[in-house]
């Protein structure tokens, strides 16, 4: 099943002269299930897509649709409440709050939805992810790694239709890279989780089910 | 979408924020206090002002209660009492009036009177009690003054009326006294027991007294109305119809304290503009560090919008916190604005016309209610617009790696020369709405102090003064003083021969009289005559006169002829120069011609000529003292002695001999009116100084919270040019010299606003009031730009030196 698909999706910066065409007429889809890794060189575009892809800036021109809908018919406050329920974010600079801790931090998608979040489910990723023991800590006070695991866990606890990771491991060390991803991976096969990665490691890319690359705004 | 589960979410995301800004929340919190203090103050300033105002006309009035009816028979009494429009109500009954010569220049009513009435018309006794026994008598203190008994309870007071045309002479026990001010209410008043009425009016027939005009036994309802205040003479109306009177032969009447009057717009217009101003300044601030907070937290907020928080959720984050700082700041803004306005009140009362005795602390809880209601208002419009920015915020924002500037920069080639002055310029224009609004707020403080203050300043004693005293020395009844002039009725105290003995002092130049007499006014082709208020005034005075004509063409020689005056130029008599008048100063048949010459002035210099104003119909007319010197008695109400230059404290002295022998006389001197004006100003002015130092303080907040807020928003930028080269001295040079950038822009701005402002307005005042003459003064400038000299070399040292205790690599790193 086609869990997300872009139909020239065009995203252009300024205007006349200084315009940069990060994004130059993308066609991409992504099945259910699937672990897809974006690659690229710097300034190719990378983030630009997965921006568009969860619908956190509009493109210039063409459309994006995440289980069947489209994105950019909707309002902002529509946009921002099916984001909170059906997109879930991983960013290369963790993106905790930092006033919240870290059991706060994971909850919190679906607090502002206003439901209870699924306890038993959320229990069971924390566990998965190694955080038991760390859920009322800030995240001022946790390391990389397992910042990044409480973002990972964030993003998986709405159940969301996909995660999209924009270089998730950019700040960590090799090995602790490799527990991410391969937590990363784990929740893709455990939970049927759709992911969409950025990724400057061929090495990582590897591990992916489908690489797509991306050179000067276009998919090659 | 709204409930519970996501309202508690929000409430713990603004808690949590809370907890973590403590700068940006003392910041809030001075400013919500800041600005409730001074939204206190003015409110209650207002309210005691408005509520001493209505204190005094109750006074003038003689009552407080809001309706009355002054002639009703027992019946219709009972009908008004028990109606349901009448909430509370006091009764009196008119007995008759003391005969005997005390009593023939200010007459004496003897009457009964319930508490709620005495309480109604300021008469319940301060000492003793009201009468209950036949032998009592309650009375005003002055009362036993006049019949040079003691001031004392269990004194007999004699007492002779007539009723019915039975003549009763009775010696009654004071049980009872209270004071009243004679030159308000030049009328006595003797309350006695109800049984004795009862004794003295058997056999009188109420219904003929009413008619025939006696009154005795008529009774007096005071009362006060349920239903809507603002519609008293509606209700009165009603009352009257449904309680069956005759409106014509009862009388009923509104209170006119309960009238809103003219003075009072005038004050609600006064206090309604500085509550503006104070708004406006407490606007600035708050908007401005709700703004800057905002922008310090835009990757917070873009991060919440990325996760999925919807606008009208981070609006209410923004707004559950400028609630949480309402909640904790105004209340201590209602205190101390409050105590404040305890303080200066007292001072503001003394520097008006008002009474400043009257007990107006009044603590209204609808005081603190409207106080509290106009701080929480502005603390939300304030900061509205920041948490909509807030809402609006892209979520792609939270994506931007770095914390520091959030604007967008339009890229500029002006670092090229990279000089620490250059980046100091094109750093304070950086943000440029919140340079402007900082810069907006500060000026606003400065040129508000600078207009009160030159306002002050520019208060001019010698014009003011002319208006009580022209001269030297200023001799008259006591009455003429403690009530003010305008309060004068003739007493006949001040004698020629008084007045030969100071001209014949060492050091008196001249003296120059006022006559002045109630005589009959005949104007032709009118009917009935009035009153007409007549000065006769020696030639010392007449070029006063001539110099506040307004009408008509002062001729001296004319004038001194006696064929013609000089009148009040009044917006209530219809004379006009060329008509004549016929003067009749014995209330007997005749009297003498007068053509009007010219119409005066006689608000500013010709006051001192004159005594009460017109309120009525009649007139003031001016005339020579020669012709009051032909009557056979006429009525001095005034020397003034012109100094020869000489020593005039000593002439002070003889003055004080020669009036020592004749007790209702009191004089005053040019340096007495000086002390006086100087010291109400004074207190005026700290009144206005007061508030706009805490204007002016809120200003200097404003800008305070800016310089911190920006140089901690900027932490990993100068972690960045320390990296590159930066020295940490270079740094703060930089910051120092955007403060100094920033100080003499807000100084152009003093000098050509502030002082133009200042100019313009005290010209405006000038030409409205005698009081006031433009006067420039460089005191505000060298008071205000030295303290922001101060905090511009101080503050950013500081604050740099707080976020540079760490590494450069330790900064670079800690980005969140
Ligand atoms: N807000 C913006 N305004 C203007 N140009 C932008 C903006 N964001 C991105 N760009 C430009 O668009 C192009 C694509 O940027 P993007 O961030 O998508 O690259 P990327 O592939 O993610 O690079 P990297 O691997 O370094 O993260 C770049 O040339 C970048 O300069
Ligand atoms: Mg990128």
């Amino acid at each position: 099943m086609e869990i997300l698909k872009t139909l020239d999706l065009v995203k252009h910066y300024g205007a006349g002269d200084n315009a940069v065409r990060a994004l130059d007429g993308v066609n991409i889809s992504v099945q259910s299930g699937e672990f897809v890794a974006v690659v690229g060189t710097s300034g190719s575009g990378k983030s630009t897509l997965l921006h568009m892809l969860g619908g956190l800036d509009r493109p210039t021109r063409g459309k994006v649709f995440v289980a069947d809908n489209d994105l950019f018919s909707m309002n902002d406050d529509a946009l921002t409440i099916f984001r909170r329920r059906k997109i879930g974010f991983v960013f290369q600079s963790y993106n905790l709050v930092p006033i919240l801790n870290v059991y706060e931090n994971i909850v919190l998608p679906a607090g502002l939805d206003g439901g209870a979040a699924d306890a038993e489910y959320i229990s069971s990723i924390i566990e998965a992810l190694g955080l038991a023991d760390k859920k009322n800590s800030l995240p001022n006070n946790l390391s990389g790694g397992q910042q990044q695991r409480v973002a990972i866990a964030r993003a998986l606890s709405a159940k969301p239709a996909i995660i999209l990771a924009d270089e998730p491991t950019g700040n960590l060390d090799t090995k602790t890279s490799g527990e991410v991803v391969l937590l990363l991976k784990m929740m893709n096969e455990r939970l049927k989780q759709t992911v969409v990665m950025i990724t400057h490691n061929e090495e990582i890319a590897q591990t992916a089910d489908r690489i797509i690359r991306i050179e000067d705004g276009k998919v090659v | 979408m709204i409930n519970v589960a996501n309202k508690r979410i929000i409430r713990t995301l603004a808690f949590r924020q809370i907890k973590a800004g403590e700068t940006r929340n003392l910041f809030a919190i001075a400013a919500i206090v800041l600005t409730s203090v001074l939204i206190t103050a003015v409110v209650t300033l207002g309210f005691n002002l408005m509520d001493a105002n209505m204190q005094m006309m109750m006074k003038q009035s003689g009552q407080t209660a809001e309706v009355s009816f002054q002639y009703l028979a027992e019946d219709e009494a009972a009908r008004i009492a028990a109606h349901p429009l009448v909430k509370e109500y006091g009764i009196s009954k008119y007995i008759g009036f003391a005969s005997g010569d005390e009593w023939s220049q200010t007459p004496l009513e003897i009457r009964t009177a319930d508490a709620k009435h005495a309480e109604f018309t300021f008469s319940t006794p301060t000492a003793g009690r009201l009468p209950e026994a036949e032998n009592e008598v309650a009375i005003k203190s002055w009362m036993l003054d006049a019949l040079g008994l003691p001031r004392e309870i269990g004194a007999a007071f004699p007492l002779s009326f007539m009723i019915g045309g039975t003549q009763h002479n009775l010696s009654l026990t004071v049980c009872g006294i209270w004071e009243d001010d004679y030159y308000i209410h030049p009328y006595g008043t003797a309350y006695i027991s109800g049984t004795l009425a009862d004794k003295l009016l058997a056999g009188t027939d109420i219904e003929e007294s009413r008619h025939n005009g006696t009154y005795s036994g008529v009774i007096q309802l005071a009362a006060n109305l349920n239903g809507r205040q603002g519609d008293l003479q509606g209700n009165l109306d009603k009352l009257t119809l449904e309680a069956g009177l005759d409106a014509e032969l009862t009388a009923p009447r509104v209170n006119y304290a309960y009238a809103s009057s003219a003075s009072d717009t005038g004050t609600i217009a006064a206090i309604v503009l500085i509550l503006v101003i104070v708004l406006i300044s407490g606007y600035l601030l708050i908007y401005n560090i709700f703004y800057i907070s905002v922008a310090m937290d835009i990757k917070h907020y873009g991060l919440l919008k990325t996760i999925g928080t919807t606008r009208a959720q981070i609006k209410r984050i923004v707004n559950i916190q400028a609630f949480i700082f309402c909640l904790i700041g105004i209340p201590i803004g209602l205190l101390l604005g409050y105590l404040l306005a305890v303080l200066l009140f007292p001072l503001m009362l003394a520097a008006t016309t008002l009474d400043a005795s009257l007990s107006t602390s009044a603590t209204n809880p609808l005081i603190f209610l409207a106080a509290a209601l106009l701080a929480l208002i502005t603390v939300f419009i304030s900061c509205n617009h920041p948490a909509r920015i807030a809402g609006r915020i892209s979520p792609v924002e939270a994506t931007r790696y770095t914390a520091a500037s959030t604007q967008k920069r339009t890229t500029k080639s002006g670092y090229n020369g990279a000089s620490v002055a250059r980046m100091a310029y094109a750093n304070l224009f950086r943000n440029r709405k919140k340079t402007i609004i900082t810069l907006a707020s500060v000026s606003f403080g400065l040129i508000l102090f600078n207009v009160v203050f030159t306002f002050t300043n520019s208060f001019d004693v010698d014009k003011t003064v002319a208006g009580f005293i022209q001269g030297d020395f200023l001799i008259a009844d006591g009455s003429y003083f403690s009530g003010g002039n305008s309060y004068y009725s003739p007493t006949y105290t001040l004698t020629e021969e008084a007045i030969e003995k100071l001209a014949g002092l060492d050091g008196a130049a001249h003296v120059a009289e006022v006559y002045h007499e109630v005589a009959e006014g005949q104007t032709a082709g009118a009917g009935t005559p009035v009153p007409a208020l007549t000065y006769g005034l020696d030639e010392h005075w007449l070029d006063i006169l001539e110099g506040n004509v307004v009408a008509g063409v002062f001729d001296r020689g004319k004038f001194l002829s006696g064929e013609y005056i000089v009148i009040g130029a009044d917006m209530q008599n219809s004379l006009s120069v060329g008509d004549t008048v016929n003067l009749n100063f014995k209330g007997e048949s005749g009297g003498k011609q007068y053509e009007v010459m010219a119409k005066v002035d006689y608000s500013g210099a010709v006051n001192v000529l004159s005594a009460k104003y017109i309120t009525g119909a009649g007139f003031s007319a001016y005339l020579p003292e020669t012709e009051f010197t032909a009557l056979p008695k006429a009525n001095i109400m005034s020397a003034t002695v012109i100094a020869d230059g000489g020593n005039a404290a000593w002439l002070g002295e003889n003055i004080k001999a020669v009036l020592a022998g004749i007790p209702e006389l009191d004089f005053r001197s040019r340096t007495d009116y000086e002390a006086e004006m100087e010291n109400s100003n004074r207190q005026i002015a700290f009144v206005g100084v007061a508030l706009c130092v805490i204007i002016l303080l809120i200003g200097v907040l404003n800008f305070v919270n800016t310089v911190i807020t920006n140089i901690l928003s900027r932490k990993y930028e100068f972690a960045m040019l320390q990296a590159i080269g930066m020295t940490a001295r270079q740094s703060k040079n930089m910051l120092v010299l955007e403060c100094v950038y920033f100080e003499l822009i807000a100084a152009a701005i003093f000098i050509s606003v502030g002082y133009g402002a200042s100019f313009g307005i005290v010209r405006l005042l000038a030409e409205n009031t005698a009081a006031y003459t433009y006067e420039f003064t460089a005191l505000p400038f060298l008071f205000c730009f030295p303290l922001l000299g101060l905090i511009a070399f101080a503050l950013p040292r500081q604050i740099y030196r707080g976020i540079s205790k760490n590494s450069v690599v330790e900064r670079l790193r800690e980005i969140e």
